[in-house]
């Protein structure tokens, strides 16, 4: 049944992917790159290579700093398979994949899963009018599509809100205003870790320069609490409480939420890999030794899909899962891994202050209201999980048959920590106890068309 | 409500060079360039509304980047495409997905 | 619930599948107080893997007594979603107009019709089918593709929500006084007298009646109170597309349309141990004979694909045991858990609170493999 076997298969060409993919071929190793998008680059580093040639300046230095890495990918000699994606990994390690219009399955002796991050989900009330989108939406739009909207509302958390923001404002959009939800406790609980972060001057200071051009010319609104959005078949505007107490209603065509990343888990726990719930971080990542190793001896985890570093770790990241790949080839690596090791870890560093300093509050990951839908995919409210919750559900699948929660198309990435977090704060178990909805193939959208090319037998 | 700015909803901030493509959306003829994605084909068209999840539940894009699955349209009869991951093609005809019509007694 | 603070019940039912929560919610609308004990959300389970038939054509072909039990079953399916009904949650979804199966091969349509027809001479006249030619199948699924010879129809077929049916079950025995535990497996019984106790890592209880619904696991739990439960795993895969407007009027034993829309298409009879692996090859099976039944489906996307393991005893058909060395303690293996959930929840209850099992299950004893 098997097409085609590779030494290595890299599924994603972000930057962990693509720093993998470098390394293993450079020790010439069979490898292959499967990626759903038509270019390299993953989320970051998104249509890089196209607005290369442009240039423009809004985007920043953090963005263009994967030129390199980019290029290197572009002329490493992997295979490299565009517009495919992975929709299974069988316990045997072939790779169940689609593209344009077809199934097959590959094989390898190694795999790399690099698939990257995701929004963490931000369910305040009208959260699922169109108008809204995430923060990384609108900045997909703008590195994509060079699109953006005057006048946009940022509310939430973290850097890339701050990025986004002020790339707007280069790319000459107005923006209405920031309303920043890190709240002073979040403050209070980062400053244990604020030493470590000191070791990542630049990012720091980064961050720094992004604020103060913004307060330039935007209202940046702190300790904001109790956001919610109204309108009917669309935004129409939104209200919060200051610090003060203070109740502000906005108008708005556009509101762009973001309260941080968390690991895109969907492929490695399909997989059965073993996860681990991260509390500091309040995510679910899969359990990999300094190497990226899994529970699974073949198969490794790269970049922010492991737990999230940002771009620069997720390549160090892949260089390490790719260098221990190549030593188990036979050819040592002992210098590089441990070079690459040292830096990881300084790199990783600000992470615990980061971690804590934008763990969103309670009120910004499960919903307030009655009515605010908690799945996207299935319409469940959070009055419906509560029903759920009244008729026994102890479980998060127990829950999602009870209620459908998780069972849409998105396979539970936007609503299976809320459900998590709501289970436990029903049952009064941990979240590590409560555990997280089991994911089932197809990972990625495939039809039944597409399936059936697979040439199956029907099973007697 | 009161919006100080003009009407369109996207606006690019950048001139784009490229094969303008048309293409249609429910009853509407409208140009984008070859190679955009739909999504944002239709935002920058002034239009945000892809698709109802239920009655009087519109949904728009909301990740594009293929993960939320919220805007689902349908492409060349095709239902429950992913805008934002779909390129869009001179003469596509374009749809906003529905939620799906269950009669007599499915309904529910 | 995590813990419970009453230690003694009338009942204590060990699964909660299809056929604890069943029993369970039977016994409690009776006045019992009921235990159920449940497993770990992510134990085995072949209750949440269910396809959602209430079916009737075929079963019990060969053994008279389970095609009685299940034309019962259907019959009173009805009263069971009526009474249901009541619970708030959402609707069953119980439409029994019929069902199909369809046949792809002339071999198929005679192999049904020598089925059926045995069962329907074999049953005193309460069983009917019909065997439809492709025509007459033409009218009821307008969109059959061309491999399609025929289908057999019996208007005793129906299907339902699997899940909000045990959420419906779940929610009406907590209803009436009943008490789940998760995450409390049964790892010991023992006779005390009258009362039987029963240990779980929440804790020990103690019941005058105790029935063993466990599942798989009931092989394990069995000789604790003096049975013997030989079942095995048996492998099904189904694959769930996403929501269309509605493409079929009836369900068949291959496909069906959820009140929500979404195609169930299944399944798969694989002998492969405890594995729980979706494989893709066997779905593609699955996606290519659905295809060959309905090829409009072609471009419809595919939301989700399971794999579940029925529990099967070594001639297909459900074991109903009583001890005889612990009175009051029962065991219960079977696949078919939502079908018969009527006659589980109305008939066996019954029989299990009076304490000895009807005369129409004398031929379901583990027995009926010594010979």
């Amino acid at each position: 049944m098997t097409d085609q076997h590779f030494q290595v298969a890299i599924i994603g060409a972000g930057p962990a992917g693509m720093a993998a993919a470098c390394t293993t071929t450079k020790a010439g190793l069979h490898t292959i790159v499967i990626d759903d998008q038509k270019d390299s680059g993953g989320q970051v580093y998104r249509n890089l290579r196209a607005n290369h040639s442009l240039s423009p300046t809004y985007l920043g230095d953090s963005y263009y700093a994967g030129t390199k890495l980019s290029n290197d990918f572009a002329a490493c000699g992997a295979n490299y398979w565009t517009d495919c994606a992975v929709w299974q990994i069988t316990s045997s390690h072939e790779i169940a994949l689609v593209s344009r219009g077809e199934a097959k399955l590959i094989t390898a002796d190694y795999i790399i899963i690099a698939t990257g991050a995701i929004e963490r989900a931000m369910p305040v009330k009208g959260w699922t009018l169109p108008g809204v989108m995430s923060v990384g939406g609108a900045q997909t739009l703008l590195k994509q599509a060079a699109l953006g909207a005057d006048d946009a509302v940022f509310v939430g958390s973290g850097p890339l809100l701050y990025l986004t923001v002020w790339q707007y404002i280069k790319a000459g959009l107005s923006v209405r205003a920031v309303l920043d939800t890190t709240g002073r406790s979040q403050w209070l609980s980062a400053l244990p870790f604020a030493p470590l972060a000191f070791l990542q001057p630049d990012m720091l200071a980064m961050g720094q320069k992004w604020l103060r051009e913004i307060r330039q010319k935007v209202d940046v609104i702190t300790n904001v609490e109790e956001v919610e959005i109204a309108g009917r078949s669309q935004v129409e505007g939104l209200s919060y409480t200051t610090s003060s107490g203070e109740r502000i209603d906005l108008p708005a065509k556009h509101v762009f939420l973001h309260q941080g990343v968390i690991p895109n888990i969907n492929l490695s726990m399909a997989t059965g890999l073993e996860h681990r719930w991260d509390q500091k971080a309040h995510y679910w990542a899969p359990v990999t030794d300094a190497t990226g190793k899994s529970s699974d001896e073949q198969i490794y985890i790269a970049g922010d899909g492991s737990g999230v570093g940002g771009a620069k770790a997720a390549a160090i990241t892949g260089q390490l899962s790719a260098s221990a790949i190549v030593a188990r080839h036979g050819k040592p690596r002992l210098m590089a891994q441990l070079y690459y090791k040292l830096r990881h870890l300084h790199f990783l560093s600000i992470r615990p202050f980061l971690d804590r300093l934008y763990l969103p509050e309670v009120q910004f990951r499960i919903p307030q209201n009655d009515e605010t839908i908690i799945c996207r995919c299935e319409a469940v409210t959070k009055a419906d999980i509560n029903g759920a919750l009244g008729s026994g559900a102890t479980g998060p699948n127990q829950l999602k048959a009870f209620s459908r929660a998780g069972m849409g198309r998105c396979q539970g990435r936007t609503c299976g920590l809320m459900v998590q977090e709501m289970i436990a704060d029903h049952t009064g178990q941990s979240m590590a106890a409560i555990g997280y909805y089991r994911i089932r193939p197809p990972v990625k959208p495939i039809t039944l068309a597409e399936l059936a090319s697979l040439e199956g037998a029907w099973p007697q | 409500m009161d919006f100080p700015r003009g009407d369109l909803m996207f606006r690019s901030v950048m001139t784009k060079t490229g094969k303008p493509v048309e293409f249609q959306f429910e009853d509407e003829i409208i140009t984008a360039i070859d190679g955009d994605n739909v999504a944002a084909a239709l935002l920058k068209a002034d239009k945000i509304q892809f698709r109802t999840a239920k009655k009087h539940d519109v949904r728009g894009p909301y990740c594009m980047m293929g993960v939320c699955f919220e805007c689902l349209v349908e492409i060349d009869g095709r239902p429950n495409q992913q805008a934002c991951q779909a390129i869009i093609r001179d003469g596509m005809q374009i749809r906003r997905q529905q939620a799906p019509d269950l009669d007599g007694e499915y309904e529910g | 619930m995590t813990q419970s603070a009453k230690s003694n019940f009338d009942a204590i039912i060990a699964g909660g599948g299809l056929i604890g929560l069943s029993i369970g919610y039977g016994l409690s609308r009776l006045g019992l107080s009921v235990l159920l004990l449940d497993a770990e959300d992510t134990a085995i389970r072949a209750a949440r893997g269910n396809f959602g038939l209430v079916w009737v054509q075929g079963k019990g072909a060969y053994f008279p007594s389970y095609a009685d039990w299940t034309m019962r079953s259907s019959e009173l399916w009805p009263n069971l979603a009526d009474e249901l009904q009541d619970i708030d949650g959402p609707k069953l979804g119980l439409h029994q107009n019929g069902g199909l199966s369809i046949c792809l091969s002339e071999a198929e349509m005679q192999q049904r019709f020598d089925k059926l027809e045995y069962l329907r001479v074999h049953q005193n006249g309460r069983f009917h089918f019909e065997m439809l030619d492709r025509a007459a199948v033409k009218e009821i699924m307008p969109g059959i593709g061309p491999r399609v010879v025929g289908a057999a129809y019996c208007a005793h077929d129906g299907h339902v929500n699997p899940l909000y049916l045990m959420r419906a079950l779940q929610t009406g025995l907590i209803r009436n006084g009943g008490v789940c535990l998760s995450n409390s497996p049964v790892s010991d019984i023992r006779k005390n007298g009258s009362t039987i106790n029963v240990s779980t890592p929440k804790g020990n209880f103690e019941c005058q009646r105790l029935v063993l619904a466990a599942g798989l696991a009931n092989a394990g739990l069995a000789p604790m109170v003096g049975l013997e439960q030989s079942v095995t795993p048996q492998k099904g895969q189904i694959v769930i597309t996403e929501k269309l407007d509605q493409q079929l009027s009836l369900p068949t034993l291959l496909l069906r349309q959820t009140d929500e829309g979404g195609l169930m298409i299944g399944d798969s009879h694989e002998d492969c141990g405890f594995d729980t692996s979706v494989s893709p090859t066997v779905v593609s099976g699955i996606a290519d004979r659905a295809l060959a039944t309905l090829p409009a489906l072609a471009d419809v996307g595919v939301v989700r694909s399971w794999a579940a393991l029925r529990v099967m005893s070594k001639d297909g058909y459900p074991i109903y045991d009583q001890s005889e060395t612990m009175s009051g303690a029962f065991a219960i293996s079977c696949h078919s858990g939502v079908t018969l959930s009527a006659a589980h929840a109305f008939d066996l209850a019954g029989y299990i609170a009076e304490g000895e099992l009807g005369q129409e299950l004398d031929g379901f004893s583990q027995r009926r493999f010594d010979v």
